[in-house]
């Protein structure tokens, strides 16, 4: 998992979810952390697509299963 | 004809409004609200401001017409709003609520909104809303 993408999403779930004690893992799913149900992961989908100036689809947003996906994905639209 | 303004970042939605004594007295029913900083000039004035004050309820309410009917979307709901009460609007104050799509995120089919109420050259509310929409 691409350590600079990780940290920087670290800080926004941080930040949506309002929890400072959140530590995410390229295993880690939304079952893992409290308050992360569908109307958070569309904030937390418009906050990485500000903070890094990017566009997924749905496709690939609903294909995503676990915070490893969600990194290589934002990885790939800044190759 | 007027086209349909295209739904992207940087679109800008403005309209005109005021608060009447009437809406003011049906908000405070609704609320049940009745302090007198809203419904009492002398008390207001004493309190330091030129009469009383219009209900911070009553400004949101505008941000849900700016959702509801002046967003080009037939589907729409907000599932957020904050926002800070900068400085008091009053009765029959001529007001402009002026906004401005941040953001939109087609994967998630949602938007930012972020919005100024404004009165002759003061700020009276900003914040921001977050709406979820369908298309047709």
């Amino acid at each position: 998992m691409n350590n600079e993408i990780a940290s920087k999403l670290t800080d926004i779930f941080r930040d949506v979810l309002d929890d400072e004690s959140i530590i995410l893992q390229s295993s880690t799913t939304a079952s893992d952390i409290d308050g992360w149900d569908s109307l958070a992961h569309i904030r937390l989908v418009l906050t990485v697509e500000q903070a890094y100036s990017v566009k997924f689809s749905a496709k690939e947003v609903s294909a995503m299963k676990n915070v490893g996906e969600f990194v290589g994905l934002i990885e790939s639209k800044l190759a | 004809m007027s086209s349909i303004p295209k739904l992207e970042p940087g679109l800008r939605l403005e309209f005109p409004f005021s608060v009447t004594p009437e809406m003011m007295a049906d908000f405070g029913r609704m609320a049940g609200d009745f302090h007198p900083v809203h419904t009492d000039d002398d008390h207001a004035q004493r309190r330091g401001f030129l009469g009383r004050i219009v209900y911070g309820g009553i400004l949101v309410s505008q941000v849900s017409r700016l959702i509801g009917m002046e967003l080009p979307l037939s589907h729409c709901v907000w599932t957020r709003v904050t926002t800070d009460f900068v400085e008091p609007l009053y009765v029959n104050e001529q007001a402009l609520m002026d906004a401005e799509i941040e953001a939109i995120s087609e994967a998630v089919q949602a938007l930012v909104l972020k919005f100024r109420i404004l009165a002759a050259d003061r700020l009276i509310a900003r914040g921001k809303a977050e709406v979820s929409f369908a298309h047709e």
